[in-house]
């Protein structure tokens, strides 16, 4: 029965909880490969031969997908469950459509598996958490849109007056990704599977830490804090501790996470007014994100003897707990001196996991042991077995959050370490990196813990629901909503409940909150002229330049090596002068990165002879002794696509690269005779292979590249400004 | 054109600033609010919702 009429006072309903059940079974399926593809690429970070010298399989290609398994697939088919569970029932009606619920739920899983199918080939954008290309874009866009629908038609047809404080968290959820979804992907397509961003250097920065901060904020935060608002009070049979609190809560939030993302870029080229907010907003984000934490522990106040117990109390309990401290760890971060240090190591890595396996992960696994006994009408097969899934996954996590902060502290403090004379102590890159291998193995352990635990528990949910049958649809009976109070104060209601009782006028003040908070912290730097000073010197990349960025776009080589020197004594020593904004003013995407297994390449160019990057590829460890990096075997036999260039160099020059049109025109023969250059050189140096269409060359010419025009610049008569 | 000069000229530093100030503003209004004398009631009867499903089958 989806609804009926019984009386003019009264009407009939049952909840849809088919969609429940599908998202669940979507949210195990997907979180088996996101955790399973982070167990393989912790095993080649491990030990670089588990990359097998296959480009579809080599973590470059493979970390994207884990974290956008890990994201988009695992924790958002999570997300999807717990709001159509919990949404029909605070709101007191069934889904606005069971159509759009299942149009929702297939095409969701469309875009998972695109992703999982274009990643492994390196179709990708560049943009980490948001690598995937234009035609998915459009149809997250798409998918999101009817979700929207569904659910805020869903609130329009409820029967409850108050809108609960999680369906406050899933309104913010929904208006802020589709904000955020839509500014970065803002790309101009070059063929089906390849677009630039609009977005160049510092701006496209800017805008991808804004996106890539939010996108935690609003994907893996506001939607779990809801779930949290309606799940704890649930399994501990208890109201929220301070509804008032949650109030604050929401508000603080949506308001502050905003303003916080760059501090993603503390010690770039970023100016320094943005970084300065960023740092600001991050640290002033620890009193709502607490706010929360404390509600959401608080709620067990009196059945905290049930922790003991019930599995399901444990995992939100922890759950709770790291969320705690993944908020205060983050802001500890974005103090400057503190990410001088954190920043490029590992310890973002165990920053990040202590989220996502301990709050999203956590937060999950209780809901599901929670939800499934509820939809199959069933008991839980073994809580021995949650018991054992939940202190596997725990110790996982406290094993893996501890190796990667010892390497990441290690790391950190080596590249900075200076002897008396004020060189460097270690400056060989890989020095660092072979010091801290170890910590990798031990980062697999915890990571393989956590798998396991995982498993433990599709163990013991199919075992609980094998045998039961599906529970049917409970028939309810509740009033009409009477026609909505206008605006105004009346009798015994505050203006804060009639806000919460107009959902539309809700929704424009969430809205309203992110775009101030969006606008003051963006427009200035993408509006303003003098954000980065054009200076002659700076040249766009030639064709067969831009086609081995391309190469090492989609070969993921942002992932392991940044392209950003901090004005920080260690790293001038080590790499040069800071990077300025000029030398990716054409950048379309930037290619920062956010973590340095390997060194910067910021200046690499001119560093090594072609050579050394032939043989590099090849098997970096010819030429740099205990290298971990994976070999590339398949840039020395496919063909560089020259076809496109004119294409490309187009689509650039749209987007504000000035590229002249006899460049463009010419950019198949140019790039050629480029490449053949090159491949003169190295056969000069030895190389006896015809390489000169091979792409191996074109992501020499890349790399050569890359600081060039700074050095070109620094060495002209005046010198560098 | 004229937005890009307004911007170009604007100092930006006042941003964090404004921004703290319009926060420490919301922020301060809702906690009043929300702890305003009387409202006890009214905010305990909400927080029981997610409890009172059980009751409408």
């Amino acid at each position: 029965m989806a609804e009926k009429q019984v009386n003019s006072q009264l009407e009939q309903f049952s909840y849809d909880d088919g969609i429940v059940r599908k998202f669940f079974f979507a949210t195990v399926l997907w979180g088996a490969v996101a955790f399973l593809v982070g167990v393989i690429i912790a095993l080649q970070m491990a030990n670089w031969k588990f990359n097998f010298g296959l480009q579809w399989i080599t973590f470059g290609r493979l970390r994207p997908l884990h974290t956008n398994a890990a994201i988009f697939a695992f924790a958002g088919n999570a997300v999807f469950a717990g709001i159509y569970y919990s949404s029909q029932r605070l709101l007191k009606a069934r889904m606005f459509s069971d159509l759009l619920s299942c149009i929702h739920f297939w095409g969701w899983q469309l875009i998972i598996v695109s992703a999982a199918l274009t990643l492994p080939f390196g179709i990708t954008v560049g943009k980490e958490y948001a690598e995937l290309e234009w035609p998915i874009d459009i149809g997250i866009t798409v998918i999101w849109v009817v979700f929207a629908v569904n659910f805020f038609g869903t609130i329009f047809r409820r029967r409850e007056r108050h809108i609960y404080v999680a369906i406050w968290f899933y309104i913010a959820t929904i208006v802020t990704v589709a904000i955020l979804h839509i500014v970065n992907s803002i790309n101009l397509p070059v063929s089906i599977w390849k677009s630039y961003p609009i977005y160049a250097g510092v701006q496209d920065a800017l805008v991808q830490w804004w996106y890539g901060h939010n996108a935690v904020a609003f994907f893996l935060t506001t939607p779990f804090l809801g779930l949290m608002y309606y799940f704890m009070p649930k399994a501990a049979g208890k109201p929220v501790y301070s509804y008032r609190l949650s109030i604050v809560h929401f508000w603080a939030l949506v308001f502050l996470y905003i303003w916080a993302g760059p501090h993603h870029l503390l010690y770039t080229s970023l100016p320094d007014w943005a970084q300065t907010l960023g740092s600001v907003f991050s640290v002033v984000l620890i009193a709502p994100s607490w706010g929360g934490m404390i509600n959401g522990l608080l709620t067990l106040r009196g059945a905290w003897h049930r922790v003991r117990e019930e599995p399901v109390l444990k995992f939100f309990v922890a759950g709770v707990t790291f969320y705690g401290m993944s908020t205060f760890e983050g802001p500890m971060m974005s103090i400057k001196s503190v990410n001088l240090l954190a920043h490029y190591t590992d310890w973002i890595i165990a920053h990040v996991h202590g989220g996502a396996l301990g709050w999203n992960g956590f937060m999950t696994f209780g809901m599901l042991y929670w939800l499934v006994p509820k939809l199959w009408k069933t008991k839980l097969y073994s809580t021995a077995l949650a018991n054992a899934h939940f202190w596997l996954g725990l110790f996982g996590i406290v094993l893996y959050m501890l190796s990667m902060w010892a390497a990441g502290i290690t790391q950190g403090l080596m590249l900075r370490g200076l002897d008396p004379t004020g060189h460097l102590l270690y400056p060989d890159f890989v020095e660092t990196v072979t010091k801290i291998a170890p910590l990798f193995w031990i980062r697999l352990i915890g990571g393989l813990m956590f798998f396991t635990g995982f498993l433990l528990m599709i163990y013991n949910l199919i075992k609980s629901i094998s045998g039961a049958e599906a529970a049917e649809a409970v028939v309810h009976s509740e009033p009409r909503l009477s026609p909505a109070p206008a605006i105004g104060v009346k009798p015994g209601e505050s203006p804060h409940r009639i806000i919460e009782g107009l959902p539309a006028i809700f929704t424009v003040l969430t809205v309203v909150a992110v775009l101030v908070a969006s606008a003051m912290s963006l427009l200035p730097a993408l509006l303003s002229e003098d954000l980065v000073e054009a200076n002659p010197a700076f040249k766009p990349y030639s064709a067969l330049e831009l086609q081995g960025r391309d190469l090492y776009v989609r070969e993921g080589c942002y992932l392991c090596h940044s392209q950003m020197i901090r004005p920080t004594h260690a790293e001038t020593l080590r790499y040069g002068p800071a990077s300025l904004s000029q030398e990716s003013m054409y950048d379309h995407p930037f290619q920062w990165g956010s973590k340095r297994t390997g060194p910067d390449l910021a200046r690499v160019g001119g560093k090594y002879p072609d050579l050394w990057h032939f043989r590099h590829m090849m098997d970096p460890r010819e030429v740099v002794a205990n290298s971990i990096m994976p070999t590339y075997p398949w840039l020395y036999s496919q063909k560089t696509d020259f076809g496109v260039l004119q294409k490309k160099l187009s689509v650039m020059k749209s987007i504000g690269v000035p590229y002249t049109a006899e460049e463009i025109e010419k950019a198949e023969p140019n790039a050629r005779e480029q490449a053949k250059r090159i491949a003169e050189g190295l056969s000069a140096s030895g190389v006896n292979v015809d390489i000169a269409d091979k792409e191996i060359v074109a992501l020499i010419s890349y790399l050569q590249k890359l600081g060039r025009d700074y050095r070109n610049m620094t060495a002209a008569p005046g010198g560098a400004k | 054109m004229m937005m890009r000069e307004v911007l170009s000229h604007f100092q930006l530093t006042y941003l964090p600033i404004a921004g703290m100030f319009i926060f420490l503003s919301l922020f301060i209004g809702c906690t009043v609010w929300v702890w305003r004398t009387g409202s006890s009631q009214v905010y305990k009867d909400i927080s029981e919702l997610p409890l009172s499903e059980e009751k409408t089958a």
